[in-house]
This record gives C-alpha cells, structure tokens and sequence, in this order.
C-alpha cells in the first residue's frame, strides 16, 4: 500500500519536471516587425526598435520568465539574470570594436535561444527553434538589453 | 615500483616548478575583473577581449590575461601557450582543442567550460574553478592542479601523468576510461567518481 503514493509522487514529479523544460509556441502578434528581421544573423537587427521591444516583452513574461524572471529581473530567478549581457560593450567607443562586441554577446544570445542549454544529456533549457522565429528572438534580445538592471 | 616513484618525483618538481612561476610575479595590478572596463578593450592578435567574444584558433601565446572576463568565449584550438590567465573568468567559454602549455590559470574560474581535447602541459591550475568542465579527451601532464575543484567534471578518455592532484576535487567526476600515472594524490578526493575503464584509478578512491 506504500508503493502507491510513492509511485504517483515519482510520476507526479517526473511529470512536473519534464513539463517544466518543454519549449511552447507564444501566442504573440509579430506582424508589427519588419521582414528584413527574419534572419538568425546577428547583429540584431531590432535593437531599439520600439514594437520589437513591446513584442519581446510579451513574449519573455510568456516563454521566459518562468525560469528567468517577470519582465527579465533576473534578481531572485533561478536561471541566469539576462539584463547585462552585452552591457560592457556601450563603454567601448570605438563605433567598429563595439558593433562586434555587440554582435558577439548576440551571437551568445541566439545560439543559447536556439539550441537551448544541454550538458552531460541534461537539458538546462530546451531549445527554442521551431517555436520562436527568428524576429522573436530578436525581439526578446531588444526587451532584455532595454530593462534597466 | 621505481618508474612511479620516479615520474612521482618528476609530478612534484614540475609542480614546484609552475607555483614558483605562479608566485615570482605579483598578481593583482593588471586584474580586470570587468571586461572591458575602459574605452579601449585589450585587443590580442585581433582577438579582442571581452566576453562571448569569438576567436577560434586565436594565437593568445604569452598574452596577459590576468582576471579577465572571458565568459562564454569561443576559444576553440587557440594557442594560449604560457598564457597568464589568473583570476580570469572562463565561465562558459568553449575552449576545445586549445593548447594551454605552460599556461597560468590559478584561481581562475571555468565552471561549465569544455576542455575537451585540451593540452596542459606544465600548467599552473591551483585553486582553479573547474566544476562541470567537459575535460574529455584532455592531457594532464606535469601540470599542478593543487586545491583545484573540479566536481561533477567530466574526464571520460583523460590523461594524468605526473600531476600534483593534492587536496583537488574530483567529486562525482566521470573518470571513465581516463588513465592516471605517477600522480600526487594526497588528500584528493574522488567520492563519487565513476571509474569504469579508467587505468590507474585506485579501489581506495570510490
């Protein structure tokens, strides 16, 4: 009789954990972006860009705050505080050096969305492709880099 | 008996050897912690250097990078010969294939880096952050890696000859297939580790 409440734990709980890794589609509105956004190159193509920045924020709070934090405050979120990647570059002035210290905290920024963190077989974070296009996670990208830390 | 005691001898002398290196120079005037810190980030070969930077193959020989932010770089079979990397954060950074001969690393931090296939020969690697570092593949020779923690590590296919190990943490490694020769190994531990396949793993360290 033990086995039983024991057995539905372990489901319950492999149920739960599984649930917590699988990447989902966001219901979002992305027609405001532009077309030339839909490209994996970097540098991000909608840094700045107002409705990029809206869009990113919905779509964050929808895909990534549960591990990252509401509205990318990182502070007190279980996975890593998102807000200063990249942040080091804006000191840099020479206009060359900075658009490629920019393009590769980019670059980190959209391998990591697509391809997710995996290590040893264990699965981090799943990998977003397939689920976020491109101009999303651009969009997400430009939400970040734009919360005050 | 004598060949062991012999590359034992040879392990401790080498160690010896890079914490004198460590210890001639003084650490700490050139430590930037937060890179880059200034208008003008240190450029190495037309290698910059700055996290996620991205400079596979890069010659970084001789180059001082003493704790400097390299997190998530792609340093992929650059040559870091006698590079002088103390206090730098690695965290992240993939740094497959790369030669670290004679590199300075103490105290660096490499959480979750990927060492595979990686070369430290006669490195320096006391005090260094190593946890849940892919090291698979990798040669340890000569090198000391006192006090270094490398917990839930992986060194499946690894070699160690003639390291000083003392006082390092292998907790909960995969040391499968790995070999170990002629190394110090006083007050290591290895709780946890799995041994499958690995030559010169001791029954005592389970």
């Amino acid at each position: 009789m033990k086995t039983l409440p024991c057995a539905l734990a372990l489901a319950a709980l492999l149920t739960s954990t599984a649930h917590a890794f699988e990447a989902f589609t966001p219901q979002v509105d992305s027609s405001a972006l532009p077309a030339s956004a839909r490209t994996w190159s970097e540098p991000n193509p909608l840094r700045g860009n107002p409705d990029a920045i809206a869009i990113g924020r919905t779509t964050f709070n929808q895909t990534c705050a549960h591990c990252h934090g509401v509205d990318a405050n990182g502070s007190r979120a279980p996975a890593p505080d998102l807000r200063r990647m990249g942040s080091g570059c804006r000191r840099i002035e020479d206009m060359a050096l900075r658009a490629r210290c920019m393009a590769d905290a980019d670059a980190w920024f959209m391998q990591s969305v697509r391809h997710g963190k995996q290590k040893f077989g264990i699965v981090h974070m799943p990998p977003w492709e397939g689920h976020l296009s491109p101009e999303l996670v651009w969009s997400l990208r430009s939400f970040v880099e734009s919360v005050p830390r | 008996m004598h060949a062991t005691l012999l590359l034992r001898c040879v392990a401790m002398a080498l160690a010896c050897a890079a914490s004198a290196m460590a210890s001639a120079q003084t650490p700490g005037d050139a430590a930037d912690p937060a890179t880059p810190v200034g208008t003008a980030p240190l450029v190495v070969n037309g290698c910059p250097i700055w996290p996620y930077t991205r400079c596979p193959g890069a010659d970084l020989r001789h180059a001082d990078l003493v704790g400097k932010n390299l997190s998530g770089a792609d340093l992929r079979g650059a040559n870091l010969t006698r590079a002088d990397l103390r206090g730098a954060n690695l965290a992240a950074a993939n740094l497959e294939g790369a030669d670290l001969t004679g590199a300075r690393l103490s105290k660096a931090t490499a959480s979750n880096a990927n060492f595979r296939n990686t070369r430290f020969i006669g490195a320096d690697l006391e005090g260094a952050r190593l946890m849940r570092g892919d090291f698979s593949g990798a040669q340890f020779v000569g090198s000391n890696l006192e006090l270094a923690r490398l917990n839930n590590a992986w060194f499946v296919g690894a070699r160690f000859v003639a390291n000083d190990l003392q006082e390092a943490k292998f907790v909960s490694t995969n040391l499968k297939n790995a070999v170990f020769e002629g190394n110090v190994v006083r007050y290591t531990l290895f709780h946890e580790a799995a041994t499958d396949g690995c030559q010169g793993c001791r029954e005592e360290w389970k």
